[in-house]
């Protein structure tokens, strides 16, 4: 019964599926009830045959020593496979068809075509696939398992039959046919995208059938099939049109145009893929035309970068930034450029405002700071503030800010942080006109950014803490918050250490205020009387910068005050000894020989003079001295200061001698002084304590001097803390350490560290290894 | 979507109106549905292997289990378990063994795994700790072994029983 | 009455059959048998409609005229030998006064009928049954619904007549081993079904078995045998110093718990039984009943659906490793050494293609329980000795001791340890199983 029943099974439910197959391949609409009956159907066509295997038990028995087996393949009783090759070859002949009407069509025809076909084959295949879904779920499910691999799901068995019928004989017209479409849209034509997409979408959807080997679905989808037969020709259309573009458009535009078409044909090309490409080719695509249209147009694009550079369009640049950046490594070219351009720039600039520069740091400080604003803002809005491009700003501006015209002309390294030093006390005295808090902080924060490019900051630190000494000693600053502000911003800066002396500074200063009115409660617990009226700083000498002053004879008027005052200190703090800074001392005297009663504010050297002349009248400049004990330069000074302003007079000049031109040296020691009697002044309050100039430049000169000693002595206590961690050290790493950990105050020269190596030997804080002269060892 | 209704019929013609999230546990209607589409019109889905009573059957089941996670995809690497049926599930199929059969074959025509797993582990449970004659019993086998035959069976499976 | 007019309507349509009504016609009550065999013609106009409906005429008509010119013959046989046309004028169907003709002709008709029947569409048989059982008086009902539940019974009924094979084998796919064994014994279909390897390899390759010389591909049934081998392999182990525990009462203890906790999932109950059945190899065990049906239905055992029983089993044995196995297959061994390793990676190409998902994953995961046994007669009396020690020390006598004794955790890490020191030695490599995972050598 079996085999002749079951064609006749086979025949009869192959008629009943017949018709319901052709309707589908037709593209006729399929109504529920039909489809049920189908799928009815091929069930009962599958399941069929329990009446068959009924016999095997009996029929079939197979004797094998002694006890029998039943035999039969597991799969042969299993219906379905009959019924699935004539599917097979129920497509195989309609995909036939089809090819044949396809076969002669080009360009849009054939890609109509195709998806036309494709879309309908693939939704009744679908549909197919699902009524006869009990054939895979029991026939191919077990073929399958027992190792076949030309089985596959009846869905996935006719992507197969169109891959070999219809596919393979159409594919190059239809992948052709795509790419010349895709060119058209390149050459902006408008073109029916969906026909791309259709086709696109028909090749992956037959990736599966390559992948044999792997199996371990039954339809595993892969791209080989996109791959090989559109993406890579897709790919090498797609260079050859860039390449043969980017060659004619830069013959008439300039890079900057042809910057501006590169993003646009990148926008292009990622809508492309987007709309009807399969989405793995995007990067591969993209990677292919940044190749052809970036990559190697590199040279002209950085001749192009510096000449946008010097234009400052920076609009420009940030177009061919963001399309550079798009090749791996191709920004570092670009970095140098910009890094050469800030520092030709920074050097010009300085150069051409050195003539007044050199001596006027508030030029010379904004000077810098505009430049480095400039290129901040280009940094930020041309190259996305990208760390690279920061950093070439840092290198650049470290560059010429230390080493300018300016500089050179100084013949010093440490001219610009000297000159930031004088900038930041013309900021903060009184009367400075950035007052506006706002505007301060501000100009505080650029300071803060030229300060971290300069190299010597030491000696910024140096020039500052003079500065700031004669701001508290004078009560110049404008504010005590600004300083504040001003010095936690270098602590921030440069740490702790970096500003303790500062700080000390101002400690000095309000513990002064305390001991003065200590002390008042002193004279009034010990009744004296006598005293001037006196205020008093007392700093502390390691923090301030000031050295010990020519001594005098203190006149009688202010000797109990000083008296009563050292007692009151030497009683309060045992061991500490006093040194009275004259030069920075300063009073007021009231004339009574006028008839208007005239207050001025002179300075202790002048105030011992002009006390004198409460003795007598008039005075030699020899006697003045013997008096005064004040050193003859000094004194000089003074009296030329006194008689400028007309309230002394010298009986042996002529009044009109005395002109800017006259010098201290044109007073001779034999000339006899005496006061102006008939003194008259507009003003009632007189300001005579102008600052010695003598002082001022020995100011500076010092503070030049002492750096080098400073910077020896920093280095070798450098040496010394990192020897002491290390105990041995090879010569070149210790130059190294002793570089870094200084880097931030200043920049040790090398030889400077040898000698200071060479000292500490000497003084035996180090020895070198005997076997190993390169090495050292710490002595402790 | 929630009470969209189809209709099922039965073979011998009988209508039923199904919710049509509950008529998809079945894989085939689901399917179809993808395929074809929810039309207005309202077709009837024509059953011809489920009868009325069967039928009504697996809509009650379904109806039950409407909210369930889908049965998960068998692990070959644990041996079944059969001791899993809830315990609705254990009086819904307090059914005669034809009736337990047929809902079988309902199961696996609409394709409805929970279904057909739960029937077919209770058909299985049925076999479980029953000597072969019990088993014979049971489904009414025939017994077509020569008792030499059947000897030599007992001896080739007698690794199975405890010594 | 009623039948003759029916059948001038008939003739009417039905030209090929004047020969006979001719030759038959006179007035007769139709009998019974008459009855039955005139259905097909009295129905034939409704059929030929329903037949229309199904687009199939054309055939049918076709089938229909030469089972027509068929039956002609032989009418025009028997009318001759009724020669004298007597009975012409009366009965249009059957003779009733000849018995032999009349048997012949319903046999002829029944014969008829049956080949039509056997050429009809399942949807036209139903149309026919449809009819036929209309016109059925209670009686032939009746008689009707026996032979159905007969063949369909409501409560005893063979459904591997019933399902299609793939159901059938879905069903046994969620059978322990043991009860598939039974299922073996009940009858030829059953035991062709519950024996294929469909259902037995994933059983096997979750422990890693797979057979080691490749069968020819025609060869059913490998995996069962497989298993089984594997088994009887674990259950023979002599476990050496079982003899000082067969006096300490232990087992008898041991059976009371079993038959309490008949259900229990302790695979540590399972050790404890595995030793105790290879330590009783030899008498029966008092337990196991000598009748052929075997009593004890409800008996736990690794045999039943838990793998982690017959997996702690095989650890077990790996402990107390012997080298049984090495003996039992010597043969194969000496076959050749080196195209052992050939067949090896045979197979397990085979395999690699049937089980390729769930082997590379249960594999994988598992580290395959290899069945590789190795001497440490060192080791194991600690062991041992400790394993057993790790039990709540008075268990003699107590018959109602709680199901779920809460399993001591030194027996899990010992396992653990256990499976850790087996080593893949080089002489066991033909029980390997085919993954490469290696465990560390101690």
């Amino acid at each position: 019964m079996s085999q002749t029943n079951r064609h006749v099974k086979l025949d009869e439910v192959w008629a009943k599926l017949l018709d319901g197959i052709n309707h589908v391949y037709q593209f006729q609409g399929m109504k529920k009830p039909a489809y049920m009956l189908l799928y009815t159907h091929v069930y009962d066509y599958c399941i069929s045959n329990p009446n068959q295997s009924r016999t095997v038990p009996g029929t079939s028995r197979v004797h094998i020593g002694g006890l029998s087996r039943s035999n039969g393949q597991d799969g042969a009783n299993i219906v379905g496979g009959e019924l699935y090759n004539k599917l097979k070859n129920y497509l195989k002949d309609y995909l036939k068809d089809v090819c044949q009407s396809g076969v002669d069509l080009q360009g849009e025809g054939v890609l109509r075509f195709y998806t036309n076909r494709w879309e309908k084959y693939q939704f009744s295949s679908k549909v197919m696939n699902d009524f006869c879904s009990y054939i895979n779920r029991h026939w191919v499910q077990r073929e399958f398992n027992s190792g076949r691999k030309d089985i596959y799901e009846i869905y996935t068995m006719a992507m197969d039959s169109w891959q070999k019928v219809v596919f393979q004989p159409l594919h190059k017209q239809v992948t052709h046919a795509c790419l010349d479409l895709i060119k058209s849209e390149r050459n902006n034509e408008i073109i029916n995208t969906r026909l791309i997409s259709g086709v696109i979408q028909s090749y992956v959807a037959l990736g599966f059938t390559e992948e044999l080997t792997n199996s371990s679905h039954i339809t595993s989808p892969t791209l080989t099939i996109y791959r090989d037969y559109f993406e890579l020709y897709f790919l090498h259309d797609t260079e050859q049109f860039y390449r043969l573009e980017a060659a004619t458009f830069l013959v008439h535009n300039s890079v900057t145009e042809y910057l501006k078409k590169v993003a646009t044909r990148l926008d292009e090309e990622v809508h492309r893929v987007q709309s009807y490409l399969h989405p793995s080719t995007l990067s591969i695509l993209i990677k292919k035309v940044e190749e052809v249209l970036i990559r190697d147009q590199l040279d002209a694009i950085y001749t192009e970068a510096k000449k946008l550079l010097r234009d400052e369009r920076y609009q420009d640049l940030a177009l061919l930034f963001k399309l550079t950046n798009r090749i791996p490594n191709a920004t570092n070219e670009l970095k140098k450029i910009v890094e050469n351009h800030i520092y030709e720039m920074g050097i010009n600039t300085i150069e051409r405002v050195s003539g007044t520069a050199i001596n006027d740091p508030k030029v010379y400080i904004e000077t810098v700071i505009d430049i480095h604003k400039k290129f901040l803002k280009l940094v930020q809005e041309s190259f996305n503030g990208e760390q690279g491009f920061t950093a070439a700003l840092d290198k650049a501006c470290g560059k010429f800010i230390n080493n300018n015209v300016v500089t050179q002309s100084a013949g010093s390294t440490t001219k610009s942080p000297e000159l930031l030093a004088r900038y930041c006390d013309a900021l903060l005295r009184k009367g400075s006109k950035a007052v506006e808090e706002t505007d301060l902080e501000e100009k505080f924060n650029q300071i803060m950014i030229v300060f971290n490019y300069i190299e010597d900051k030491d000696v910024y630190q140096k020039f500052y803490s003079k500065m700031l000494a004669k701001r508290l000693v004078g009560q110049l600053s404008a504010s005590d918050d600004y300083e504040e502000s001003m010095i936690s911003k270098l602590k921030q800066a440069c740490g702790f250490e970096y500003t303790s002396k500062l700080q000390r500074m101002f400690q000095d200063i309000g513990v002064s205020k305390t001991l003065l009115t200590e002390y008042e409660k002193y004279c009034e617990n010990h009744s004296i009387t006598d005293t001037a009226d006196f205020s008093v700083m007392v700093l502390s000498s390691n923090s301030w910068p000031f050295s010990g002053s020519s001594n005098f004879v203190i006149p009688l008027e202010l000797k109990s005050t000083f008296n009563s005052f050292t007692e009151f200190y030497t009683h309060r703090h045992n061991g500490r000894k006093l040194t009275w800074l004259h030069q920075h001392s300063k009073g007021e005297l009231q004339t009574y020989f006028t008839t208007q009663k005239y207050i001025l504010q002179v300075s202790t050297y002048q105030m011992v003079v002009l006390l004198l002349f409460n003795k007598v009248l008039t005075w030699t400049v020899e006697r003045l001295q013997d008096e005064t004990q004040i050193k003859s330069e000094l004194l000089l000074q003074v009296i030329l200061g006194l008689l400028k302003s007309k309230l002394l007079i010298c009986t042996d000049i002529n009044d009109d001698e005395i002109d800017e031109d006259f010098k201290e040296s044109d007073i001779k020691t034999h000339y006899s002084i005496r006061l102006s009697t008939d003194f008259r002044s507009k003003k009632l309050r007189i300001n005579l304590n102008v600052p010695l100039k003598s002082v001022e430049q020995k100011d500076i000169e010092g503070v030049h001097r002492t750096i080098d000693e400073d910077r020896k002595m920093v280095i070798q206590a450098a040496i010394v803390r990192i020897m002491k961690a290390r105990q041995t050290l090879r010569h070149a790493l210790l130059m190294q350490e002793v570089i870094q950990q200084l880097s931030s105050r200043f920049r040790p020269k090398i030889p400077v560290i040898k000698k200071c190596i060479d000292v500490l030997i000497e003084k035996e804080y180090l020895e070198r290894q005997s076997n190993e002269k390169d090495v050292l060892r710490y002595l402790a | 979507m929630a009470g969209h209704k189809i209709k099922l019929q039965s073979s011998d013609g009988d209508t039923f109106d199904v919710e049509v999230e509950i008529a998809k546990q079945s894989a085939t209607i689901k399917t179809m549905l993808e395929d074809l589409g929810m039309d207005e019109e309202e077709d009837v889905i024509p059953l011809p292997n489920v009868n009325s009573a069967i039928l009504k059957k697996v809509i009650q089941w379904a109806t039950h289990h409407k909210d369930d996670p889908p049965p998960p995809e068998d692990d070959e690497n644990r041996e079944k378990n059969t001791n899993d049926i809830s315990s609705w599930d254990q009086d819904f199929l307090k059914v005669d063994q034809g009736t337990l059969f047929e809902l079988i074959l309902a199961a696996n025509y609409l394709d409805i795994k929970g279904l057909l797993d739960v029937t077919c582990k209770t058909v299985a449970n049925m076999i479980k700790g029953k000597t072969p004659e019990e088993i014979r019993r049971t489904f009414n086998i025939k017994n077509d072994f020569t008792p030499q035959e059947e000897e030599q069976i007992k001896k080739e499976n007698e690794w199975c029983e405890e010594k | 009455m009623t039948d003759l007019i029916n059948t001038s309507t008939h003739s009417h349509h039905y030209p090929p059959n004047p020969n006979e009504i001719a030759g038959n016609r006179r007035p007769a009550r139709p009998t019974s048998a008459q009855q039955r065999s005139t259905t097909p013609t009295r129905n034939r106009p409704q059929h030929n409609t329903t037949v229309n409906g199904l687009n199939t005429t054309a055939k049918l008509e076709q089938s229909l005229l030469r089972h027509d010119l068929d039956r002609t013959t032989t009418s025009i046989n028997s009318t001759k030998l009724n020669g004298k046309g007597k009975n012409r004028l009366y009965s249009t169907w059957t003779p009733l006064q000849d018995e032999e003709t009349n048997a012949r002709l319903f046999d002829e008709r029944k014969q008829l009928v049956n080949k039509w029947f056997e050429k009809w569409t399942d949807d036209q048989r139903r149309i026919i049954l449809d009819d036929i059982l209309a016109q059925c008086r209670n009686r032939q009902l009746t008689y009707a619904r026996n032979i159905l539940t007969k063949r369909f019974p409501a409560q005893h009924q063979d459904f591997t007549r019933l399902f299609p094979r793939v159901l059938c084998l879905y069903i046994f796919s969620f059978l322990d081993p043991r009860s598939l064994c039974r299922c073996a014994q009940t009858s030829w279909y059953w035991k062709f079904l519950t024996e294929s390897d469909q259902i037995w390899m994933p059983k096997c390759l979750r422990f890693g078995w797979t057979p080691k010389q490749s069968s020819s591909p025609y060869e059913s049934n490998v995996w069962k045998r497989v298993y089984s081998f594997n088994i009887q392999a674990l259950q023979t182990m002599p476990v050496r110093d079982y003899s000082l525990r067969s006096q300490s009462g232990y087992y008898d203890d041991q059976l009371s718990t079993h038959e309490d906790t008949a259900r229990s999932n302790s695979a540590r109950h399972q050790l404890n039984k595995s030793h105790s059945s290879t330590h009783r190899a030899l008498e029966h065990p008092p337990w196991r009943a000598n009748s052929r049906a075997p009593t004890d239905t409800l008996r736990y055992n690794y045999l039943d659906n838990d793998d982690s029983a017959l997996e702690s089993l095989i650890a077990k044995h790996r402990k107390y490793g012997t080298s049984i196995l090495q003996q039992t297959e010597s043969d194969h061994e000496l076959k050749s050494a080196t195209k052992e390793r050939q067949t090896r990676s045979r197979t397990n190409e085979r395999y690699e293609q049937n089980g390729r998902k769930r082997r590379s994953q249960s594999l994988s995961a598992r580290g395959s329980p290899s069945v590789t046994f190795r001497d440490e007669h060192t080791s194991r009396n600690s062991n041992h000795n400790h394993s057993f020690l790790a039990r709540p020390p008075s268990t003699s006598g107590i018959a109602n001791r709680p199901v779920d004794i809460p399993r001591p955790p030194s027996s899990a890490q010992k396992s653990k340890y256990a499976s850790k020191t087996s080593a893949n030695d080089i002489s066991n490599r033909t029980w390997h199983s085919t993954n490469n995972y290696n465990y560390a050598d101690e």
